[in-house]
């Protein structure tokens, strides 16, 4: 129903003298805030993109990197060499995109899951979902579940896992209808470490000598070794999560406030909840099947976008989306420089910076805990 | 708009927290809720704006089965407000008012210039325009439950639910809250918790006590010092003021009861 329709049908009823129009609307701060900041960000990915893909041992100008994207896209032919074409079209341009879509993807996951849990604590890595997904990621490469499943099967994995322990740490954290935002942690905390003791535990099983290894590359968090096929999934599956997201971005609001409001409001709040479980899920676990466990990037980046914008997650959820890939191209690019040739594992970088930030938070956030 | 309550019941664990309750409310009218703690009147109050879901009886709100109801339309025919509780994300106090259109958008509507004047009129109302860009977390008990009030206005609904509206407030906010409430002229239920104040707003009184109604009607009817006597367990006289004519209560505690 159209919304002028709902005020003129309720305004003739009413003894409540409201006549709209007649006060202007107000100066949003919040809202020209965050249009500025969309407008900063989404160029400036475009420009981090680039410069991610031109930094690197081989050197290749900024403009190259264009005129092969434009001449693999269209077929054109250009002035380079096969060996950039195959460097920057093969080796860098999927792994940039795909720390951009991981980042992006974590940070909405964080938005959501702080929406759900009222818990300004919550993120994906914290509660165990990662390690619940990597869990899933591993069964799958060394036991070989779903392998009925060709090249979904760890993706399948990892969500799996991911909604396990999602639904685990969420059941852990209620008493009595009520979640503790405490217990949450502690749950999640307790699930993680039980996860990836069962990770480890295959893994130390498995004969074969390379499964240390790939299991090393779940635990840590790393994007060396990006293809293009790795992209398709995850970056479907963040399209999707954020049109759905978007769209009960109402919801999402009245839901942080409390399970009673959010009622009052006309929400039904179980129906959503179970919704916000089954998509945060999906996403995380697509994402870890090709990432594995990066941390701490869905608990900074809504918190630094929420400090800047508010908290309707009109605005929060896109400007995160936005935070989160920049942020993550840029923490890739220092995992391959820093020590290079060597590359560290990303997930190593952003538990450095992460774990500072939610020790602030903790003590900023009085009552969380 | 009216509600009417019949035979309503609720119970935990085999336990019953609220038993055969009958209640109306007619369009316009201020209906107050009494009864001490523990009596049920928040539990009564849930059923009703439906955070929990009552094992016996029906609601019917203008005839309409409100149990039955999907959660938007029951949403824009009721407006509740809850007891304020702490809130770990900050909205401002704009932001807040405007969730009250939640339930008149579909998934993708923007906030259009009606919604804003909506808003905008709903925090005149309650003497909190020039608040609008506070943030929420920084208001005090009164301001936050105000513009609780003003939300519960931007909905728009015809009938509106008050739990405890003017707990922990002092007295002059007590008084400001109640007067903009019976000022709205909306059918209103409201949770009360003192009995000068409850007398002097409301047109019909409904007292709870272990769960069940035990006594209802207008104010001067159901206030007296045999009902607060036995449903408070308090000693109290109650007298008219000559000058306006509105009851009051005096209480006697138990230490000056004794030595008199």
């Amino acid at each position: 129903m159209g919304n002028s329709e709902a005020v003129a049908r309720s305004g003739r009823q009413s003894p409540v003298t409201i006549a709209p129009s007649k006060r202007k609307a107000p100066p949003e701060r919040n809202a020209a805030r965050s249009r500025r900041l969309i407008a900063v960000l989404a160029p400036l990915i475009l420009l981090s993109i680039t410069l991610a893909v031109v930094i690197g041992p081989v050197e290749i100008a900024p403009l190259t990197v264009w005129e092969i994207v434009f001449g693999k896209v269209t077929g054109a032919e250009g002035n380079w060499s096969n060996a950039q074409a195959n460097i920057v079209w093969l080796i860098r341009f999927p792994r940039v995109l795909l720390a951009g879509v991981v980042g992006a993807g974590l940070a909405v996951i964080g938005v959501v899951m702080q929406a759900v849990t009222r818990n300004p604590l919550a993120d994906p890595f914290l509660l165990g979902i990662s390690s619940g997904a990597a869990l899933g990621a591993v069964s799958v490469l060394l036991i070989g579940v779903f392998a009925g499943l060709g090249i979904f099967a760890l993706s399948v994995g990892a969500f799996l896992g991911a909604m396990l322990a999602f639904v685990l740490v969420f059941s852990l954290a209620l008493q009595q209808g009520r979640l503790l935002p405490t217990r949450m942690i502690l749950a999640g905390v307790a699930a993680s470490f039980m996860f990836s003791s069962v990770t480890s535990f295959i893994t130390l099983s498995d004969d074969s000598s390379g499964a240390a290894r790939r299991v090393l590359f779940w635990m840590l968090g790393g994007l060396s070794g990006a293809r293009w096929e790795d992209l398709t999934l995850p970056a479907l599956a963040l399209v999707l999560g954020i049109i759905y997201l978007m769209g009960q971005s109402r919801a999402l609001n009245a839901l942080i406030i409390g399970d009673e409001t959010a009622t009052t409001l006309g929400i039904d709040v179980h129906k959503l909840r179970r919704r916000l479980l089954v998509v945060t899920s999906l996403l995380t676990g697509l994402i870890i099947a090709v990432s594995g466990t990066i941390g701490f990037v869905g608990l900074m980046m809504p918190h630094i976008v929420r400090l800047i914008v508010g908290t309707d997650h009109r605005r929060v959820l896109p400007v995160s989306l936005l935070a989160g890939a920049l942020y993550l191209i840029w923490v890739d690019v220092i995992a391959r420089t820093l020590f290079a040739p060597e590359e560290i594992p990303v997930g190593i970088i952003t538990s450095f910076c992460g774990a500072p930030f939610f020790l602030w938070l903790m003590r900023r956030s009085k009552g969380a805990l | 708009m009216t509600l009417h309550v019949h035979e309503l019941g609720w119970s935990v664990d085999a336990r019953r927290i609220i038993d055969d309750i009958r209640l109306s409310v007619e369009t316009g009218a201020f209906v107050g809720l009494l009864g001490p703690n523990g009596s049920g009147k928040s539990t009564l109050l849930r059923c009703i704006y439906r955070s929990l879901k009552p094992d016996a009886g029906t609601i019917s709100l203008d005839g309409a089965d409100l149990l039955a109801m999907p959660p938007r339309d029951a949403a824009r025919r009721m407006a509740v407000v809850l007891q304020e509780s702490p809130v770990q994300f900050d909205f401002t106090v704009q932001e807040m008012v405007l969730m009250g259109r939640t339930p008149h958008k579909s998934a993708f509507d923007p906030d259009t210039n009606d919604d804003w004047a909506i808003v905008a009129d709903a925090l005149a109302q309650v003497n909190m325009l020039d608040f609008r860009e506070r943030s929420y977390g920084t208001l005090s008990g009164g301001e936050k439950q105000r513009v609780l009030i003003a939300r519960a206005l931007a909905q728009q609904s015809q009938f509106l639910v008050l739990d405890e509206p003017t707990n922990h407030l002092d007295i002059r906010y007590q008084l400001e809250i109640l007067d903009i409430v019976s000022e709205l002229r909306v059918s209103t239920l409201a949770a009360l918790h003192d009995l000068n104040l409850a007398t002097i707003y409301c047109d019909r009184l409904y007292v709870l006590s272990e769960g069940r109604v035990v006594a209802s009607g207008a104010p001067d009817d159901v206030v007296t010092a045999d009902l607060i006597h036995e449903v408070y367990g308090v000693r109290a006289d109650v007298a008219t003021d000559p000058a306006t004519g509105r009851t009051h209560i005096m209480y006697f505690p138990a230490s000056a009861w004794a030595s008199a």
